[in-house]
């Protein structure tokens, strides 16, 4: 007991000396610790404290902690990039001129410089490979209401995942409500999140899976039997963007981490860390990506994107997720 | 005199405010706010419950659900109990020691460990049986109802088994040697006799089972709502989880007294049934010889098959934990390219969130168990040694919050302590420890009742004569006599803290996550091997704390 007390202190004590930084992210876990350790490495005054949750957890945090009067992080860096213009229109966002800001590909600025988008990631359909062959596997999203795909199909929860949302709502936009009406009646399993989506296809416990591309491709560069394709019909492509919180206490530092992650290094590691596409034209691609030139987008407008998300989230948990 | 006295009601007036904060205000509030909308008392958030499917179905779910795992339950539990205490069955102390690994451990755990072997296509044994016939399906699918109830059945017999054992084994044996020299054959005498006398024991096991059903969080939590089968616990969850901005609240809390009320009927209805039966003085305290049955020539049939059976229902799920934990990613073959102690160095070393989960639940429940222990000590003190009036209302206060589901616990304390009352403690250390002490208070009070209750009263006069103070007479005599009871209340607080779900679930924030809170995340997230590293950790935790507790506890009554 006493020993235990003291850890706590001796705990408690270390990290006081070092400025805290906290960051609310959807980025998942194992990778975000990297990132952390690369950047604590080279800014050794600070410590990143992560609090890592789906988009739709971390959005209904900051909502609850508005109410309460103050956000308690200094960063937020999330999917669903949609919620940023929201945040900016409710003047949440502090304005920073990052000086990589120039280097970005200009699609990834926000024009009054409240928010980056520091990776981009993909929607795209997944498929164990000792299950499933290559010419078998389906190739557009239609494809997946296929009946020969029926039990045996998962994807992640839209109330979870920022990435998901945006996903059905792209999918509603093209192909109707009806889509949705075809995934239930193919009993796809919806777990929480796309890395779990991800791990259960990994594991053979679904043929395919509907998750996002860097995560596919970090399964497989550890040995498991799974790989990616990006639909014919056009991959939902994320640009998934990161702000600093007006209210934060900790600008300087906040500036600090938004610079190491849109720079070539900062890039560079969210590429071999993550598997990640990087925003800048300067830093390679991760091995099997493909360039946002050739990749085919499923593309759906940003102000119908904001108009419907909820909406169709709702509808696609009575559709596709209740008893 | 005086200021001495002045001290010691001070000190009682303490724990019991500290008591009516902790525990009256939140369930009262709770209470409240069920019947409250825009300001009013009505009934609306009630009727809204019971009209939208979303909310009847899972309370319908949870009624089901404990039902059916009392019948497991008891099936598994009652006949375990017969063999071990009335029988000649060999190992007998073996059997006994399987039989109460499972209370030693948390469900959630167990709903891990379950996943390992029967997840469909993956787990162990659908793996095998796919191997074996070449099937493309498997023979199990654990994300079911009838899932939840397997695993959930798997963690209460030991309850069902623990009271019958001991009815048995306490029986008078002269009634059943009456009816038999009378000419009652085995059986009629197992239901004329036995049966009736044991009834109240098996009962109360069973409810003790269905409260244990119907307010688990973590097994409805990672295998039901997988399947898309909701109850009340997990809806409240979602709720609480997808709304942080309180706007399920409203509907939670009246999902939580709905669910109160059941397990309040539940235990009205035990009580209704035993006061019903005279067998009080019929099982004796004291140390009797039951009469033993012999098995005669199939002792050792019986003996391999329920060990065997036994052993593959609770140590099969441990050990597919500890193999997954080895393994470089979920669902590989077990060969030895593929095992690895990287999840371990990743949850103890690397992994910042398990780092601080391991931390954070160290305090509470080092903090909770000190708290309840000294709180729980004064309180128990004033209902057993003194005649204050209103101190039955402390024991009624003290043990509700147990009896009641941890997820309505936590619930009323976002209630009371998120700015309600001036005071904001959500999303800190401190909501947590409020809940765990409120949610624990039970067994320190209970424990330290018990012990007090031997200290005879002429040993406190006598000190009292002699000129002690009452503190000094409260250090000096009681608290050196009821030693063994503090101790091991504050074990029995200690352990459950530590690995709390239901309640940190609800409860828990960004920089105060706990040990079985990372548990649930990594599993959740889909990082079944890393999840199983840290749940391998802390079985062997616990067991070692339970291997301690018992030694102490074994030492503290020989003393």
């Amino acid at each position: 007991m006493l020993v235990g007390l003291l850890v706590g202190l001796f705990g408690l004590a270390a990290l006081a000396e070092k400025e805290l930084l906290m960051i609310y992210t959807s980025v998942p876990i194992e990778i975000m610790t990297k990132i952390e350790e690369a950047f604590e490495a080279a800014h050794p005054d600070i410590d990143l404290q992560i609090y890592r949750s789906g988009t739709g957890k971390v959005t209904a945090k900051i909502a609850a902690e508005r109410e309460a009067g103050q956000i308690q992080a200094d960063l937020i860096w999330v999917a669903d990039y949609s919620y940023f213009e929201e945040l900016k229109a409710a003047d949440l966002l502090y304005a920073y001129e990052s000086s990589q800001a120039d280097q970005l590909l200009p699609a990834f600025v926000d024009k009054d410089y409240c928010y980056y988008a520091a990776r981009v990631i993909c929607m795209v359909i997944a498929y164990n490979t000792t299950l499933v062959s290559p010419n078998e596997a389906p190739r557009t999203w239609l494809d997946l209401l296929d009946p020969r795909w029926a039990g045996v199909l998962t994807m992640a929860n839209p109330q979870y995942s920022g990435a998901v949302k945006v996903l059905i709502t792209a999918l509603a936009h093209r192909y109707g409500i009806v889509y949705f009406e075809g995934l239930r009646a193919n009993d796809i399993a919806i777990v929480r999140g796309n890395s779990k989506a991800a791990a259960e296809v990994a594991a053979g416990a679904y043929d395919v899976g509907v998750t996002l591309d860097y995560i596919v491709r970090n399964n497989k560069a550890q040995g498991s039997p799974i790989d990616l394709l990006y639909p014919e019909d056009g991959a939902v492509m994320i640009p998934s963007p990161i702000g600093i919180v007006k209210t934060s206490d900790h600008i300087a530092a906040a500036e600090r981490f938004l610079d190491f992650v849109l720079s070539p290094e900062g890039q560079q590691a969210i590429v071999e860390l993550g598997s990640f596409i990087p925003v800048r034209s300067d830093v390679p691609l991760p091995e099997g990506a493909p360039s946002l030139d050739e990749l085919k987008v499923l593309d759906v407008p940003l102000d119908y994107l904001m108009r419907n998300k909820d909406y169709y989230t709702d509808e696609f948990v009575r559709i596709v997720m209740e008893q | 005199m005086r200021p001495k006295l002045r001290m010691h009601h001070l000190i009682f007036t303490v724990a019991v405010l500290i008591l009516l904060v902790l525990v009256g205000l939140p369930l009262g509030l709770l209470f409240y706010k069920s019947f409250v909308r825009e300001g009013a008392l009505t009934l609306a958030n009630y009727s809204e419950v019971f009209s939208d499917q979303r909310n009847y179905l899972p309370f319908w779910n949870t009624v089901k659900l404990g039902f059916w795992t009392v019948a497991l339950a008891t099936a598994l539990g009652l006949p375990l109990g017969w063999l071990v205490a009335r029988t000649d069955l060999p190992g007998r102390g073996m059997l006994e020691l399987l039989c109460l690994l499972p209370y030693m451990l948390p469900p959630f755990i167990g709903a891990i460990a379950w996943t390992q072997l029967l997840a469909p296509r993956v787990g162990y044994i659908n793996k095998l049986w796919m191997l074996i016939t070449h099937s493309r399906s498997s023979l199990f699918n654990l994300y079911t109802f009838e899932g939840m109830v397997w695993v959930l059945g798997m963690y209460t017999f030991p309850f069902v088994f623990i009271t019958v054992r001991g009815a048995l084994a306490r029986m008078n044996p002269s009634l059943e040697e009456v009816a038999r020299i009378s000419g009652a054959g085995k059986l009629r005498v197992l239901k004329d006799i036995t049966i009736p006398l044991v009834l109240p024991s098996i009962m109360a096991g069973m409810i003790l089972a269905f409260l244990y059903a119907i307010s688990n969080f973590g097994v409805p939590a990672l295998i039901g709502m997988r399947g898309r089968v909701f109850v009340v616990t997990t809806q409240i969850f979602w709720y609480v989880y997808q709304h942080a901005d309180f706007t399920g609240i409203r509907l939670a809390t009246s999902l939580s007294v709905i669910l109160v009320g059941v397990a309040g009927l539940v235990l009205w209805l035990n009580r209704w049934v035993l006061s019903r039966q005279h067998g009080a003085a019929i099982i004796s305290g004291k140390s009797v010889r039951p009469t033993i049955v012999e098995l005669g020539r199939w002792k050792y049939t019986i003996a391999v098959t329920v060990h065997l059976l036994i052993a593959f229902l609770v140590l099969a799920p441990l050990v597919s934990v500890f193999l997954s934990s080895f393994l470089k990613a979920w669902g590989l073959p077990i060969r030895w390219e593929n095992l690895t102690v990287r999840n371990y160095r990743y949850i103890l070393f690397e992994y910042s969130l398990t780092r601080k989960a391991i931390l954070n639940s160290l305090m509470l429940a080092v903090s909770a168990a000190t708290s309840v222990t000294l709180i729980g000590g004064v309180l128990a003190y004033i209902t057993v040694k003194t005649k204050i009036r209103g101190r039955q209302a402390l024991d009624l206060l003290s043990t509700l919050p147990h009896a009641i589901p941890g997820t309505v616990v936590a619930l009323a304390m976002i209630l009371a302590w998120s700015g309600q009352f001036k005071v904001n403690l959500y999303n800190t250390f401190w909501i947590i420890l409020v809940a765990y002490i409120a949610r624990y208070m039970f067994y320190g009070f209970r424990n330290i009742s018990a012990s007090l209750v031997q200290i005879h009263p002429s040993l406190e006069e006598a000190a009292r004569i002699s000129g002690a103070s009452w503190v000094h007479n409260f250090r000096d005599i009681v608290v050196p006599l009821i030693k063994p009871g503090l101790i091991a209340g504050w074990l029995l607080v200690f352990m459950p803290t530590l690995r709390e779900l239901t309640v940190s679930i609800l409860l828990y924030g960004p920089k105060t996550p706990t040990i079985s809170v990372a548990v649930f995340e990594l599993q959740d997230a889909g990082y079944y091997h890393i999840a199983a590293a840290l749940s391998a950790l802390i079985v062997v935790v616990l067991l070692i704390c339970n291997y301690i507790a018992r030694k102490l506890i074994g030492l503290g009554i020989r003393s």
